[in-house]
């Protein structure tokens, strides 16, 4: 073999391939030829093309809208033909399935083989249609929406009718058929309706008059999505809520905010009446529950000043660098906010005096006195150990520790305010009745003390006292009781009306050295000490018929304040009960830090200049009338209740706060008050505290609030 | 392509438009109808939220972000003509590449804020994981073709037409089966070796019969093999030994042929490696032309179902 000899390249390359089918043989032009790879390529592409349009077609022909639409045609025709000779239809195959957007929530998870539970498309559930149509009696018949449609021509044509209007609904209306359809069944919801007032609807009595706004706020699908993943359905966010509330008009005004100031969005239901009164009450309603309510007649802004005008306020402004901007942005005021509002209770109570030194020096020393005698009673600690009064002394705990529970006499008040008859150590001839004797009277209705204070019972009392003391002999003991009501007519109550008069209206004098008030200097405390405006009549020299207990309204204490949404004080355990009571730290103007004012309900004079706004509309501890309303301005919830802002991190770092969550576990309750505040980011959304849906207990009212939307009598 | 500084303007560029496509679609997104931060109110009309079905897509900003995604989708498909027809002046191969890079990047964030990072049906899910399909084999040929052109260079010191590698394994086949036949010949040339006693003298040169050895033994065997793994000639180090071997064996005559033998082994392995990593390079290819043009047909489709039916 000879030696390699130098070539140039196109004799190289003409040197490629060689005598077999696919070699060059000396042409250049090999490339033009192809390679395996290069017609794998191609092969891919053709068939990834090919298969693309076979697949569009293929999509359109056998699932998509165009093969949809057909199948609708022939089912409706089917189901047209089958109702006509009134047989059955044969469910046909799902390709409803092949549409589906996402999976199905966790909620509705058994629906998931059927699409046709909630799509019913052309060809609905016949049975359910036909339940709906007997619920939907009840609907409000002034209501333009699906639901009134699908009642109205239940009642005047039945089944044909229902199915009719059905097949006119649009793809939308038809879902929202089949949600209620199956909802409405186990839920009794009166559908369509919004009632924002649910919880107190929910305990609303026939004779207690609520405001009712009703507003129709379009479909299901509107606020509930389906098909977002295969997690529970999540609640409605405030994102929906405020499609609608936080809509504002040409004039940057909110459109759709306080139902009550526009009453021609809504029909606003008083069943006392569009004239009723637009004070505060405490209303007892079914549950047995006194609830605070503050009503206002529709469009009535009264009370509300320029600055509150704002429908949504108390995120803080839409803007804090604009201080010329709009304000507002959030929450209304609370409705015991309201300048007009008063505490409705009649029980006459001022948190202050009860915090005087004095007023707890002497109950501490009464206490030590005296607890021993008062069996039963819980040792309680009516002073914290700083100095300051404890508020969980008379506002206690329930068993779940979440309510504040009712006053009671026998636990909070009588350590002070005993009501006993008291008659003093006696000698009577030879004999020495060393104790005093105390009758109990009853912390009862008027009826029942006055029928423990009937002369018999007396008599009754003052001789058990005796025997109690160790006089056995009868004679003895009557020797006693004649004594004792001389010594209650040396006092000046000669007779049973004088007796029943200082029980519920004067009290008795302190007597010698006794007296049974610290306070008053009175052997007996009055009735009308706390209940004078509670008693009927209201004074003693109108009490004259002894045959007859004095009137006495209810007490009207409010046991919740809060009632759309569920406010627990358990949450709020690591703030101190000042913290939101007797909050007196001025409300400032984010914008411009300047403090807020308002001006007393009651003076006339417009150009009196206005006190400075605390975050509690009264503080617990500048309280002297039962009146005061102590509870915390929705301003200060806010403060924590609200979205916490992007900066707040910054805030908090600026500010000193906590930074890591190993920090923030450690902290105090104080600071953790104090950040949370700082921050918000805690519980915000409108379904934290709002219901949309009525309760079954609203079905009732539905009748009569058609009749007052309509205007109907 | 390799991802070099001049890359940068572009991933500058597209890093700023999708950080304003995210302001836009998260401040549509937003209650407020705000941009996050900055706190600029949008227009109504990118707010709209009429559409039948409130996906995001159909809302105006979100049809926007389609739009723009389809018109990128069809200038990226817009390469291979261009390619094809070189001496059009519309912009240098190198630029249209880039530019068909970086703005199918760009159509991530376009596409997730079209459909809300939402799959929704089946319609639109094959849609999304065609375009997945299309996005990870480019980013994998991406990478491909900016690290492996630079191995190639530093582990082949030869290069062949790849298409024309099978022929050329076939001539240097033929070749060394010409000369293992040439071979035979001068063995049978020789004389017979003269014996007598224990004894067996020869005074033919032996490195014919040597070199047929490894011919026939390894070198025949290895280049009939396409992937060169058999025989020991397959690693590179052995092969040298072995032939430095027979080197050293056969007289100085032979020693040129060695030397032709061992380049036809050598060229043979690089051939094999260069096969492996052309491969590499331009495999991907074959996924993502077929399918991005699958996506382009499916758009168009997506585009027509959509404005034909659910409006």
């Amino acid at each position: 073999m000879a030696a390699p000899e130098k070539r140039s390249q196109k004799e190289i390359a003409l040197t490629y391939g060689g005598s077999a089918p696919n070699f060059t043989n000396g042409r250049l032009d090999y490339f033009r030829r192809g390679h395996w790879f290069r017609r794998l390529r191609l092969a891919l592409f053709i068939v990834a093309v090919g298969g693309s349009i076979g697949g569009v077609i293929a999509y359109s022909f056998f699932v998509g809208p165009g093969a949809r639409e057909r199948w609708n045609k022939d089912l409706q025709s089917r189901v047209s033909e089958a109702v006509k000779k009134g047989q059955k239809v044969a469910p046909p195959w799902n390709p409803e399935e092949l549409f589906n957007t996402g999976a199905i929530s966790e909620n509705h998870s058994r629906l998931e083989g059927g699409c046709q539970a909630c799509h019913w498309g052309s060809n609905p559930d016949v049975a359910r249609l036909i339940g709906l149509g007997k619920v939907l009696d009840k609907q409000p018949t002034n209501d333009a929406g699906t639901f009134a449609m699908l009642g109205s021509a239940w009642k005047k044509e039945g089944t044909k009718g229902i199915l009719d209007t059905y097949a006119g609904l649009t793809k939308l209306q038809q879902m929202d058929t089949a949600c209620v359809a199956c909802h409405v069944g186990f839920q009794q919801l009166p559908v369509s309706l919004h009632l924002p007032q649910t919880p107190q609807l929910r305990l609303a009595h026939r004779d207690v008059g609520f405001p009712f706004p009703v507003v129709d706020a379009g479909t299901c699908s509107s606020c509930h999505k389906e098909h977002v993943g295969r997690h529970r359905m999540a609640d409605v966010s405030s994102e929906t809520c405020a499609q609608c509330h936080a809509k504002t008009d040409d004039k940057g005004n909110v459109a759709i905010l306080d139902i009550l100031k526009d009453p021609h969005r809504a029909s606003i239901v008083y069943p006392g009446g569009s004239q009723s009164d637009a004070g505060a009450t405490v209303a007892q309603v079914g549950e047995g529950i006194a609830r605070f309510l503050v009503w206002r007649a529709p469009g009535d802004t009264k009370g509300f000043s320029s600055l509150w005008n704002k429908p949504f306020r108390f995120y803080g402004p839409a803007d804090p660098r604009d201080k010329n901007g709009p304000g507002y942005e959030g929450h209304p005021p609370f409705r015991y906010e309201l300048p007009t509002a008063r505490d409705p209770g009649r029980v006459k109570f001022g948190h202050m005096q009860h915090e005087q030194p004095k007023v707890m020096n002497l109950f501490n020393k009464e206490f030590e006195k005296e607890s021993a005698d008062l069996t039963g009673l819980p040792i309680r600690e009516w002073i914290n150990k700083d100095g300051s009064q404890n508020c969980l002394y008379c506002h206690e705990n329930g068993p779940d520790g979440e309510y504040r529970q009712k006053m009671s006499f026998e636990r909070h008040c009588q350590n002070c305010h005993r009501m006993d008859i008291v008659v003093p150590p006696l000698q009577v001839g030879n004999q020495t009745y060393p104790a005093p004797t105390r009758i109990n009277i009853p912390h009862r209705d008027p009826e029942k003390v006055r029928a423990f204070l009937d002369q018999q019972s007396l008599l009754v009392e003052l001789d058990r006292a005796a025997l109690n003391t160790g006089f056995k002999d009868p004679t003895q003991r009557r020797e006693y009781v004649v004594a004792a009501f001389t010594n209650l007519k040396n006092r000046g109550i000669e007779n049973p009306l004088e007796l029943l008069r200082r029980v519920f209206y004067t009290g008795d004098p302190a007597y010698e050295s006794w007296r049974q008030s610290p306070t008053t200097n009175k052997a007996l405390n009055a009735c009308a000490l706390c209940h004078a405006d509670m008693l009927s009549p209201q004074t003693a020299k109108d009490y004259l018929d002894i045959a007859r207990a004095p009137g006495m309204a209810p007490s009207g204490i409010a046991h919740r304040w809060a009632n759309h949404g569920p406010f627990t004080h358990e949450p709020h355990k690591h703030m101190t009960c000042a913290d939101c009571h007797a909050n007196n730290e001025p409300v400032t103007d984010p914008r411009n830090i300047d403090p807020v004012t308002k001006k007393p309900a009651l003076v006339a004079d417009p150009s009196q200049p206005g006190k400075p706004m605390t975050y509690s509309v009264t503080s617990a501890h500048d309280s002297r009338i039962s009146a005061d309303i102590l509870m915390p301005r929705q301003r200060l919830c806010a403060e924590c209740h609200r979205p916490m802002p992007n900066e707040a991190a910054a805030v908090l770092a600026a500010a000193g706060g906590p930074t890591g969550a190993k920090q923030m576990q450690t902290q105090s309750p104080a600071d953790k008050t104090k950040w949370q505040r700082a921050t918000g980011g805690i519980k915000y959304e409108c379904l934290d505290c709002h219901k949309f849906h009525a309760p079954a207990e609203a079905l009732p009212f539905v009748e009569k609030l058609d009749k007052a939307a309509t205007g109907a009598n | 392509m390799k991802l070099d500084r001049s890359h940068t303007p572009w991933a500058i560029i597209i890093g700023v438009i999708t950080l304003i496509c995210a302001a836009l679609y998260f401040g549509a997104s937003s209650a407020s109808g705000r941009i996050p931060l900055l706190r600029v109110p949008l227009p109504e009309w990118l707010l709209d939220s009429s559409s039948p079905r409130n996906t995001v897509g159909a809302k105006p900003l979100g049809l926007f972000f389609g739009i723009a995604a389809f018109a990128i989708f069809l200038f990226a498909s817009a390469l291979g003509v261009r390619k094809k027809r070189r001496l059009w002046r519309v912009g240098s191969v190198q630029l249209w590449l880039k530019a068909h890079v970086w703005l199918t990047i760009l159509t991530i964030p376009l596409v997730l804020f079209h459909c809300g990072f939402r799959l929704g049906g089946m319609h639109t899910s094959v849609l999304f994981w065609l375009y997945a399909i299309v996005m990870v084999s480019g980013f994998f040929g991406m990478a491909m073709q900016h690290f492996l052109p630079h191995l190639m260079m530093e582990r082949l010191p030869r290069e062949w037409v790849y298409e024309q590698i099978p022929n050329v394994r076939a001539t240097n086949f033929e070749r060394a089966l010409e000369f293992t036949r040439e071979l035979d010949g001068k063995l049978k040339d020789q004389p017979a070796p003269v014996g007598g006693g224990t004894a067996t003298i020869t005074s033919a040169d032996a490195s014919p019969r040597i070199m047929l050895e490894l011919l026939r033994g390894d070198a025949m065997p290895y280049l009939a093999d396409s992937s060169a793994t058999k025989t020991r000639l397959a690693e590179r180090r052995t092969s040298d030994e072995v032939f430095k071997l027979l080197r050293v064996n056969v007289s100085d005559s032979y020693r040129p042929q060695v030397d032709e033998i061992k380049t036809w082994c050598d060229d043979h392995r690089l051939m094999a490696y260069q096969e492996k990593l052309h491969h590499w390079l331009h495999a991907w290819l074959a996924i993502h032309v077929p399918i991005s043009f699958a996506l382009l047909i499916w758009t168009v489709w997506h585009i027509f179902i959509t404005f034909t039916y659910l409006n």
